[in-house]
């Protein structure tokens, strides 16, 4: 606890989930079997703009072992609306996304009616006879179709379908610009992806109608969807209990899944049974709530004679889909990180967000960062190659140094620390760089396509509540923090346990909490027993977003740790009958010793047994139990200040203080016949601050980094004319195989939060939020003789090939910039 | 229309009732209790549903209950030994970080040892190529290249211990 510096900590060791995982025994939400569970099939629009003028399921309650059915009619009359931002914005907007569509279908894929039955094959027969009329409208499939004159309205109660226009100047950037020598522009397009995780969505809901106790098992990522359902239901939210499952992984995916939820608990209400809902891998992509950012930028990097950046500004139109879910979070949060790792001092932002037939727009690994690295960090090429500086070099100009922190940046949030010169430096030297140059230059001369990529990312960490409050023009009294809660105890054996608040995605927060306990009161990290649990008990707990788990769950379980060492230092002075004051704490043996005379030990175990077990013993005024419940709130927040509505010089306080660090330099070669991009190398260096345990970082980092490949390479989510989705499942939807992701070479610098429990930072998106830029600037590298310019992802051999043969996209409907500005 | 279903899987009897439809999957999980089998997609892509189907790598998704009549099947739940230990590869899984959320990992697990039956010795590349059906969208592959090669090795300094050789038997079947 004291004295030494850590030891279990940064020390490589298996995860404490994968003993389970390597069996077999996960708990996952699919592998739950309650007595009498009836199981549930979706019938889903196939249309992407229609209105529901007929729903026949007569056909479907004679079918055997049908239970139940349920219409968008019924919901509608049983539940108040689903509750989405919209709710917070203010005034709130009026799109609503129903569990069930009604009146009216949005987006191909929207759930229209429910069965449920008591096999998932007589469910999904049964529903095949389910007969929906649809009076097809036109569709909205781009922002510039959403916005042109006459436009049929997704919303009818939303005319001209713009949820949102806001416009930001954080600092001077009028001035900013006039005084520039240069200033360089793009236009940029990033296509909607999400993070297909490999376990789809799913949840199992238990009415108790006599108690009228709602109980879900899902693998739903976040607490705070719980909080909201009540609402809906119309059960006080205190009836509502989540049990957390393994969750198969998420990247923001699962952070808000709310139709299905209401389904299965109306469900459940009807029919006296727990009913379960499991998405297939279709649903999956083109019917769940939760697609990734979907943008186009006009973006602008002003800058001086020498290089010198002064201002960074740029319109977003952002399409969000058939409903206001998560959007705004993507477009706020990533001005924690406006200008990167450089030194800007005027950042203007506007942004316009509509809704169009398309699935909602929810969160992707990096909450619109990933989207706004690509723009700053391609502004940053561009700028060097137009005023004739090496790209690198440009960069190295630009960087904070490490005497500027903490360093307040021009949108108010904070970085805590870092050290970027030498960050870029190691990674020049260990990535060979000079190398692949020489490389570079001989495959040249064979006509050969090589090119290197160097690019920076910030990684912020987490997250605060404050940049939401973009909905409602910095109104004050509002959500300003996300805590994270911990429990730890020491039970009668001596035995140290630890319970968790909130859910895990699939990261190994149990082994972070693990260790960190280990490390607090000298324990092995494999006797540590960690368990989760469900909401009826737990105290403040977002769970699990925006890298933010290892600093705040490592600041809770220290925080109760400390507070249950604080018990047992009494303690263990009426066992060695000396005074507190003249115990020390020994890590070596685990337990207090009487100073300068070691032979007087009281072990955590015999400590434990006189806690547990001995009231009659114990000194007087101290009860039983060594427990403590300790709430975390991240350091470094401050309230937002200033002006409201946008004016000059905003300030949306710090909301995102804990930054990590990230330099990628990928190498790629393009084969020109056939637009095949191949990854030679890629290297990556990354500063998380302290790491905790060395393999599960590089996972988070190269599993990023794979995600960032497909992002860069062949993930999207496109829709043709009508609305209809092009990637439908795997086999059109490609996510990188073991084939497509090269070995991933990593370097670690840590520089150490001087704010957080021993050091550490967030470490769970900068992979990808960094690779797809980087990829783009290496392919425009690699290209560079053919004078190509790359503006959109993902590249793909045919978006390869169009760029080499200079021809404008095909479809012009695609390209939503064209009549927004 | 509905039959019934004899297997051997994990060196067990097993017996089921299930339609012409049901996949191998499926009952696995549902009839027989063998949850360990993941679903990532049901149409093949994904591979975490593999399973060792008379020792070769199948596809749980797609294989109906029907064809594995009078077969011998090995799930994840058989790669233990019968006293509850794990064997060289789930423990190189362990040690080399090769998985964070677990989902993919039993079958990237049967993948893996498909391989190493065949090939006690793979190269790096060919782990690659062997197994690239398999998708896993946490880890970027890498710390599961190292897993297999780290059990690879595990398995052949060992040169057929009897928790080796036990493994090896029940694999293939015997009781």
């Amino acid at each position: 606890m004291t004295g030494a510096g850590p030891r279990v900590v940064g020390t490589p060791r298996a995860t404490v989930e994968s003993a389970r995982h390597v069996r077999g025994e996960g708990r996952f939400v699919g592998d739950l079997q309650l007595p009498g569970m009836l199981h549930v099939a979706l019938v889903r629009s196939p249309h992407a703009h229609a209105r529901v003028v007929g729903v026949d399921v007569a056909a479907v309650r004679s079918v055997p072992g049908v239970r139940a059915v349920l219409t968008g009619a019924e919901v509608a009359a049983a539940t108040q609306p689903v509750f989405t931002m919209a709710a917070m914005h203010r005034p709130p907007l009026p799109v609503p996304m129903p569990a069930l569509a009604a009146d009216k279908v949005r987006h191909v894929g929207e759930p229209v009616v429910a069965v449920a039955a008591t096999s998932r094959e007589i469910a999904e027969d049964a529903a095949s006879l389910v007969r929906v009329r649809y009076d097809v409208l036109p569709p909205i499939t781009t922002p510039a179709e959403a916005m042109a004159p006459g436009a049929p309205l997704v919303h009818e109660s939303l005319p001209g379908n713009v949820l949102m226009e806001r416009s930001y100047d954080f600092g001077e950037v009028e001035a900013e610009f006039a005084r520039a020598a240069h200033v360089v522009r793009r236009r940029l397009r990033w296509p909607r992806q999400t993070g297909a995780a490999l376990e789809p969505f799913g949840c199992v809901a238990r009415w108790e109608r006599g108690s009228q106790e709602l109980t879900f098992w899902s693998n739903h990522q976040s607490n705070v969807l719980l909080w909201t359902l009540g609402a809906t239901l119309g059960l006080a939210p205190a009836r509502i209990t989540a049990i957390p499952r393994d969750i198969g992984g998420s990247f923001g995916a699962k952070f808000w899944q709310p139709r299905a939820m209401v389904v299965c608990a109306l469900l459940s209400r009807a029919t006296g049974r727990p009913v379960r809902y499991l998405e297939d891998r279709v649903e999956n992509l083109v019917g769940g709530d939760n697609h990734g950012e979907d943008r186009s930028y006009d973006a602008e990097l002003a800058l001086d004679e020498d290089g010198t950046m002064r201002g960074l500004r740029f319109s977003v139109v952002e399409d969000y889909g058939s409903a206001f879910v998560l959007g705004p979070i993507n477009n706020a949060e990533p001005l924690a990180q406006a200008g990167g790792p450089y030194d800007i001092a005027a950042v203007g932002m506007r942004f316009t967000a509509v809704v169009t037939n398309k699935v909602p727009q929810a969160a992707y690994r990096g909450f619109g960062g990933t989207a706004y690295n690509f723009m700053l960090e391609r502004l940053v090429d561009a700028a060097a190659d137009e005023l004739g500086i090496d790209r690198v070099e440009l960069r190295r100009r630009n960087l904070l140094t490490p005497d500027r922190f903490p360093h307040r940046t021009v949108t108010g949030n904070v970085y805590d620390s870092g050290d970027y010169p030498a960050a870029l430096d190691k990674a020049l030297a260990e990535s060979r760089y000079a190398e692949w140059r020489e490389r570079q230059r001989e495959a040249r001369t064979e006509g050969r396509a090589i090119g290197i990529g160097v690019v920076t990312c910030q990684e912020r960490s987490v997250q605060g509540g404050t940049a939401l409050w973009v909905m409602f023009d910095q109104e004050p009294g509002r959500g300003t923090t996300a805590a994270e809660t911990a429990t730890v105890r020491i039970d009668a054996q001596g035995t140290v346990r630890v319970a968790l608040h909130s859910p895990s995605l699939g990261t190994p927060t149990e082994t972070v909490a693990a260790t960190i306990a280990a490390e607090e009161f000298g324990v092995a990290v494999e006797s540590v027993v960690v368990s989760r649990l469900d909401t009826s008990v737990a105290g403040p707990a977002m769970g699990p977003s925006a890298s933010r788990l290892t600093v705040m769950l490592s600041g809770a379980v220290a925080g109760a740790a400390r507070e249950v060492l604080e018990q047992v230092r009494p303690l263990a002075a009426r066992l060695l009958e000396c005074a507190e004051d003249d115990l020390e704490w020994d890590r070596e043996r685990g337990g207090y010793a009487v100073r300068g005379a070691p032979s007087s030990f009281a072990s955590l175990a015999a400590v434990a047994a006189l806690a547990n077990t001995q009231a009659l013993s114990l000194p007087d005024g101290i009860r039983s139990g060594l427990e403590s419940t300790f709430t975390y709130d991240h350091p470094m927040a401050t309230m937002p200040v200033g002006p409201v509505d946008g004016a000059t010089s905003a300030d949306w306080g710090s909301f995102c203080p804990i930054i990590g660090h990230t330099v990628h330099i990928p190498v790629v070669e393009v084969d020109t016949a056939t637009g095949q991009v191949h990854l030679l190398d890629y290297y990556v260096l990354h500063d998380c601050g302290t790491v905790v345990n060395p393999d599960a970082v590089r996972g988070q980092v190269v599993g990023g980094v794979a995600q960032g490949i497909g992002t860069a390479l062949s993930e999207a989510l496109e829709y043709d004319a009508a609305g209809q989705p092009r990637a439908r499942d795997l086999r059109s939807y490609f996510v990188p195989t073991f084939l497509d992701v090269p070995p991933i070479r990593l370097g670690h610098l840590e520089t150490p939060s001087p704010f957080t429990y021993r050091g550490v930072k967030g470490v769970g998106e900068g992979g990808r939020m960094a690779a797809p830029a980087a990829i783009a600037a290496a392919v425009e590298d690699a290209l560079a003789p053919y004078g190509v310019r790359v503006d959109r992802l993902p590249l793909t051999p045919e978006a390869v090939l169009r760029l080499l043969r200079d021809t404008p996209e095909p479809d012009s409907k695609e390209d939503p910039c064209s009549t927004t500005t | 229309m509905t039959r019934t279903v004899r297997a051997t899987v994990n060196a067990l009897a097993y017996e089921a009732a299930v339609e012409d439809r049901t996949s191998l999957a499926d009952t696995l999980r549902e009839s027989w209790g063998l949850a360990g089998t993941r679903l990532g997609c049901e149409h093949g892509s994904c591979g975490a549903c593999t399973v060792l189907v008379d020792g070769l790598p199948e596809r749980g998704c797609l294989v109906l209950a029907v064809q594995v009549d009078g077969r011998d099947v090995v799930t994840v739940e058989g790669l233990a030994d019968p006293d509850g230990g794990i064997g060289h590869l789930q423990q190189a899984f362990r040690d080399a970080h090769g998985l964070q959320c677990g989902f993919c990992t039993s079958g990237m697990l049967l993948t893996a040892q498909a391989l190493l039956d065949e090939d006690p010795d793979p190269a790096p590349d060919r782990v690659r190529d062997w197994m690239h059906g398999n998708l896993c969208r946490c880890t970027g592959y890498d710390q599961i290249v190292e897993a297999v090669l780290l059990a690879a090795r595990r398995v052949r300094e060992c040169a057929g211990c009897a928790g080796c050789a036990e493994r090896a038997r029940l694999r293939e079947g015997g009781a």
